[in-house]
C-alpha cells in the first residue's frame, strides 16, 4: 500500500565524508558504550569532564545520615526545580534518614524509603545519565554503587494555555498547544479519555535529542500507517527538531510540490478529531503546531468549526470557503485574461468603464497586475513581521493608502484594486495557513499563464495543477481522495458536512480498523430503544 | 507478460470516466453540421443510432477484456490467434491486425488537437500562432503520460464533471432561441440509407475514443462488474450530443446549419447568460473545450504510448512518448487548411470507426470458436 518508504541513498562520497565527521564529533552517540563506576569521586570526574564546562551545570556533594555515605547530586540550574531539590532530595536524605543503612543495596533503599519524588528511574549508562541531566533531571550518585539514580525534576518555564494565533474559530475550544510536550499530550488526553490512546515517545536530534510523540489510537488507526510514519520517524536524522516543522520536511512524501502533504495544526480538538477519525499526529517538544498524517486536499477548506456549528451553516461556510479558494488562485489571472483577451465577455458598460479606468494606465494588464500583487505580499509579509497593533495599522493602512494613491498616480486602475483586495481576502479565508500558501504561490504562474494565453492559458495551467494533485499521496492515500478515487461513503464529509448524526463511518481511505463511529442522536436512540423494548417483551 | 505493478488499479468508475471523457472532445464542434447533411431533420435521430453502434462496440470490448481479464489487447490477441507451441505465430498474426487501430488512433489524437487549434485561433486568440496553440496542448498531453495509469484515471475523474457540467449548463441554455418548427417534419426527404450513413458519420469521429479502453481495462479492479458502467459511459456523451444536436437544428434550422463551419461554436456564441454576468460565453466554452479536449489527446497519447510498451515489450514508456511528441506536432500541421482537415478526420475517421468495430469482433468470435479466455467473467455480465 505504501509506495514510497525507500527513498534514495545519498551520494557515496557524501556518505564517507559523514562517516569521517561522525567519529570526531562529541555527542550522546560516543558515549553509548560507557558505563559508570563504583567509585564517586570517578563518576564526578568523568561528569565534570563533560558538562562541566558550563556555568549552569551544578554538582552538590553531601553524605548521607550522619554518619555517612558520599554521595552527590547534579542538575542544570534553570531546568530542574531547586526547591524540589532542596525540600526532597537534599532534605530528605542528609536530615531525614536514619542511623542504619543497608550499605549492600544502598541505591534502591534509598529509592524505595527516602525519596519522596513521583518518578525514579536507575540506570548505570553514562548516555542516559548524561540525557538525563540535560533532560532536567537531578541524578543522584552514591559512593560504592555503579548506578544512578535519576529523579523528575523538572520544572523550567512556559508558555501557558493561550489561544491559538493562526487557526481562531468563532465556535468551539479557544485553547490552543504551547511549546511544552506534555502540556499537549494532556490536551489531548483530556478530550479523549480513552485507554486505547497511545502516546509513544520517540528521541530525534543527534545533538538537540528532541522527545517526539506519536500519538495514535491503538485500536483505530491503520497499523500499516501506524509502522510507516514511525519507521520514517526512526530513518530521519537532523541536528535538532527546532520545530516540528523540520520533521514535516523529512518525512512528506513530495519535496518539491507546493501542496503540503501533512497537515499541521495548534488545535488539541482538530488533533482529537482527527485521531478519532484513524490519523496519526506526531507532537515535537517545544513546537505548538502537532502534525496530522495523511492529508488529503480537503484541508484546504475544512476547519474543526464545521463539526460544531449546525450542518447547513457549517455546509454553507464551506462553500464560502471554496469560492474563497476560487478568487485566491483565479481572480488576477481572470482580471489579465478578460481585460487583454477577451473584453467581449465583460457587460459593456463594465468594460467602458473599465476601459475609462485603464485609460491612464501605462502598463499591459498583466504588469499592472503583478505589480498590485507583489505590492501585495509585500504588505502581508512585513504587517506579520511587526508587532501586534502595529502590523494591523500598517496592513490596513498600506492596503487604502497604497492603493487608492496608486489609483491616483494612474499606476493602476481601480478595478485592479478591487481584484487584488478580493484575492487577498479569499487567502485568508482558507483555515489553514500552509494550504492557502500554496495557493498564493501558484497565483503568479497563473498571472503569466493567463499573460500568455488568455483563458486557454488559465485551463492549461488549471489542467497541470489538476494532474500533479492527481499524482500526489501521502502516506499511501491519494491526495484527491475521496473526490477521486470517488467514494459515495467519504463524499458525506467533503463539499457538503452532513449532519453529524449521518457521518456514521469514518473516512474508508484510511483503512481504520473500525469503520463506523459512535453517532446516534435522541430520535434514532429513542426508536433504538423502544425496538429493544419490543423485542425484549 | 502478467501485470508489472499490481497496486495499479482503476475502479469501475474511473473506467467509466475515462471512456466517457475520451469521447467527449473535438468531435462535437462539427458534429450537428455532419449529422445534418446526411441526416436532415432526422440528424438527432442518427446520433442516437451511432450512440447505439458506439454502445454496442464498448460492450464487444468490454465482454472481450472480461474473457481476459488482467490483459491489453495486445497480449490477448496474441493468446486468441496464436498456439502454445509456437509463441511467435500469435504474434506475427495479431500485429498487422492491430496496427490500424494503432494508426488510426495516431492520426485522430493529432488531427483533433489540431481541429481544436484550428477553432481557438479563430475564436479567441486570433493573434497566436497556430503552432503554439497544438504545441502546448501535445506538450500537456505529453506532461500526462510521465505519470501511472491510476494518476490518469484520477485526473480523467476529476475533469469529467468539471466538462460536462458546464456543457450540459451552456447546451441546455441554448434552447432559449429553439423553434419547434426547425425540426419538422421529421422524416422528410430521407430514407435508412441516409439516416445510416448520418448515424455512422456520427459514430466515426465524435463518438470513437471509447476504444481506449482495449489497453485501460487491463488494470480495471473489477472487470466483472464494467459492462453497465462501460455502457453508461457511452450514454452520458451521447446524451450530451442529443442535446446539441437537437438544439443546433432548433436553433439555426437544417438549411442553416449546413452552412455552418463550427455549428456547435455558433450555438453557444447566440446563447445569452441570464443575468448578464458575462455579456459573451463562446471564450469560456472554449476554455471548458480546452479541458475536453485534453481528455481526449492525452488519453488517446496514453493509450499509444502503452501499445507501443506493450509491443516492444518495454517497460517504461517514457522514451516512447518523447519520440511520438515531434512526430505528432509535424503530422499535425500536415492538412494544408480547415477543408482538408476536415476531409482527413473524415477518412480516417471512417476507416477507424471500421477498424474499431471489425477487430474486437473477429477477435471475441475466433476466442469462442477456439474457446481461448475465461468464461465466467465474460458470463456473470
Amino acid at each position: 500500500m505504501f509506495r514510497r518508504i525507500g527513498k534514495k541513498p545519498p551520494y557515496k562520497k557524501i556518505q564517507l565524508q559523514q562517516a569521517v565527521e561522525r567519529k570526531r564529533e562529541q555527542s550522546m552517540d560516543t558515549l553509548k558504550d560507557r558505563n559508570l563506576t563504583a567509585s564517586l569521586d570517578e563518576n564526578l570526574q568523568t561528569m565534570k569532564e563533560i558538562l562541566g564546562h558550563s556555568s549552569d551545570f551544578v554538582v552538590r556533594e553531601f553524605q548521607i545520615s550522619q554518619d555517612g555515605v558520599n554521595a552527590a547530586i547534579m542538575f542544570i540550574d534553570g531546568l530542574a526545580n531547586s526547591t524540589l531539590i532542596d525540600q526532597f532530595i537534599l532534605k530528605a536524605l542528609m536530615i531525614d534518614t536514619g542511623k542504619e543503612i543497608d550499605a549492600n543495596h544502598i541505591i534502591q533503599y534509598i529509592e524505595k524509603q527516602h525519596i519522596p519524588i513521583n518518578e525514579v528511574a536507575e540506570s548505570g549508562q553514562l548516555h542516559k545519565t548524561v540525557g538525563a541531566v540535560l533532560a532536567g533531571d537531578t541524578v543522584l550518585f552514591v559512593e560504592g554503587s555503579e548506578k544512578a539514580l535519576f529523579l523528575n525534576t523538572k520544572g523550567w518555564e512556559k508558555r501557558g494555555i493561550e489561544e491559538p494565533r493562526t487557526e481562531s474559530v468563532v465556535r468551539g475550544p479557544r485553547s490552543g498547544f504551547s511549546e511544552s510536550l506534555r502540556t499537549n499530550t494532556s490536551q489531548i488526553r483530556i478530550q479523549l479519555k480513552d485507554p486505547s490512546l497511545v502516546v509513544k515517545n520517540m528521541v530525534i536530534g543527534k545533538r538537540g535529542n528532541t522527545n517526539v510523540a506519536v500519538i495514535y489510537i491503538k485500536d483505530l488507526a491503520n497499523p500499516q500507517l501506524i509502522e510507516e510514519v514511525e519507521s520514517r520517524l526512526k530513518a530521519i536524522n537532523v541536528d535538532a527538531v527546532i520545530d516540528s516543522g523540520y520533521i514535516e520536511q523529512l518525512i512528506e512524501d513530495h519535496h518539491w510540490s507546493p501542496f503540503p502533504t501533512i497537515q499541521n495544526t495548534e488545535r488539541p480538538d482538530k488533533v482529537s478529531a482527527n485521531l478519532l477519525e484513524g490519523r496519526v499526529v506526531i507532537l515535537s517538544d517545544g513546537s505548538p503546531f502537532a502534525l496530522i498524517a495523511p492529508a488529503v486536499f480537503t484541508q484546504f477548506y475544512q476547519s474543526p468549526e464545521d463539526y460544531y456549528e449546525r450542518f447547513l451553516i457549517a455546509t454553507l461556510v464551506r462553500f464560502i470557503r471554496i469560492l474563497s479558494m476560487f478568487f485566491a488562485i483565479l481572480l488576477p489571472s481572470l482580471y489579465i485574461a478578460f481585460s487583454s483577451f477577451h473584453p467581449e465577455m465583460i457587460p459593456s458598460r463594465l468594460e467602458i468603464a473599465m476601459a475609462a479606468g485603464r485609460s491612464t494606465v501605462p502598463f499591459p494588464s498583466i504588469i499592472e497586475a503583478l505589480l498590485m500583487e507583489l505590492t501585495m505580499e509585500i504588505l502581508r509579509e512585513a504587517s506579520v513581521r511587526l508587532p501586534g497593533p502595529i502590523g494591523q495599522t500598517i496592513g490596513i493602512v498600506g492596503a487604502l493608502v497604497v492603493g487608492q494613491a496608486a489609483v491616483e498616480a494612474g499606476i493602476v486602475s481601480p478595478i485592479m484594486v478591487i481584484v487584488v483586495a478580493l484575492t487577498t481576502i479569499g487567502s485568508f479565508a482558507s483555515p489553514s495557513y500552509s494550504a492557502a500558501i500554496a495557493l498564493r504561490m501558484l497565483r503568479f504562474p497563473m498571472m503569466v499563464a493567463a499573460g500568455a494565453f488568455g483563458l486557454y492559458g488559465i485551463m492549461l495551467f488549471l489542467i497541470l495543477i489538476i494532474i500533479h494533485l492527481c499524482s500526489l499521496e501521502s502516506f499511501g492515500v491519494p491526495y484527491m481522495t475521496p473526490i477521486t478515487p470517488y467514494n459515495r461513503q467519504d463524499n458525506r464529509d467533503t463539499f457538503v458536512r452532513f449532519p453529524l448524526f449521518q457521518l456514521k463511518r469514518r473516512p474508508s481511505f484510511l483503512n481504520p480498523q473500525f469503520q463506523y463511529r459512535a453517532v446516534r442522536n435522541a430520535q434514532e436512540g429513542m426508536k433504538d430503544d423502544q425496538q429493544g423494548s419490543q423485542t425484549g417483551n | 507478460m502478467t501485470n508489472k505493478d499490481p497496486r495499479q488499479e482503476i475502479s469501475p468508475r474511473q473506467s467509466a470516466s475515462i471512456i466517457a471523457s475520451t469521447m467527449i472532445g473535438a468531435g462535437v464542434l462539427t458534429l450537428p453540421r455532419t449529422v445534418a447533411e446526411y441526416a436532415k431533420q432526422s440528424g438527432w435521430f442518427a446520433v442516437i443510432l451511432g450512440m447505439i453502434i458506439a454502445m454496442a462496440g464498448v460492450s464487444i470490448m468490454t465482454l472481450l477484456s472480461n474473457k481476459f481479464p488482467r490483459q491489453n489487447i495486445i497480449e490477448y490477441s496474441q493468446e486468441i490467434l496464436g498456439s502454445r507451441k509456437y509463441k511467435a505465430v500469435g504474434r506475427w498474426l495479431s500485429y498487422p491486425l492491430l496496427l490500424p487501430i494503432l494508426g488510426y488512433w495516431c492520426v485522430v489524437t493529432v488531427l483533433a488537437s489540431r481541429l481544436f487549434g484550428e477553432v481557438v485561433v479563430t475564436a479567441v486568440l486570433p493573434a497566436t500562432p497556430l503552432e503554439v496553440i497544438i504545441s502546448t496542448m501535445l506538450l500537456i498531453a505529453y506532461v500526462l503520460t510521465f505519470y501511472s495509469v491510476e494518476v490518469v484515471a484520477r485526473v480523467n475523474e476529476l475533469l469529467l464533471p468539471l466538462i460536462v457540467v458546464p456543457v450540459l449548463l451552456i447546451s441546455l441554455s441554448s434552447y432559449q432561441h429553439a423553434r419547434l418548427y426547425h425540426l419538422f417534419p421529421l422524416r422528410y426527404d430521407v430514407d435508412w440509407s441516409d439516416l445510416f450513413m448520418g448515424a455512422f458519420s456520427a459514430f466515426s469521429f465524435p463518438f470513437l475514443g471509447f476504444e481506449v479502453l482495449l489497453l485501460f481495462a487491463k488494470y480495471s479492479r473489477h472487470p466483472s462488474v464494467l459492462l453497465r458502467d462501460h455502457v453508461a459511459a457511452v450514454a452520458l456523451p451521447g446524451f450530451i450530443y442529443t442535446l446539441i444536436a437537437v438544439a443546433g437544428m432548433a436553433v439555426f434550422g437544417v438549411d442553416e446549419l449546413k452552412r455552418l463551419m463550427w455549428p456547435t461554436y455558433e450555438l453557444v456564441k447566440v446563447t445569452k447568460v441570464p443575468g448578464l454576468i458575462l455579456e459573451r460565453v463562446e471564450s469560456a466554452f472554449i476554455g471548458v473545450w480546452v479541458a475536453a479536449v485534453f481528455t481526449t489527446t492525452a488519453n488517446i497519447y496514453y493509450a499509444i504510448c502503452m501499445f507501443i510498451r506493450e509491443m516492444l515489450g518495454m517497460k517504461g514508456h517514457r522514451i516512447i512518448a518523447t519520440i511520438l511528441l515531434p512526430l505528432f506536432y509535424w503530422i499535425s500541421l500536415r492538412p494544408p487548411n480547415i477543408q482538408a482537415l476536415i476531409n482527413y478526420l473524415t477518412y480516417s475517421g471512417c476507416a477507424g470507426g471500421i477498424a474499431i468495430l471489425v477487430i474486437p469482433t473477429l477477435l471475441l468470435g475466433v476466442s469462442y470458436l477456439r474457446k481461448k479466455g475465461g468464461k465466467g467473467a465474460a458470463h456473470d455480465a
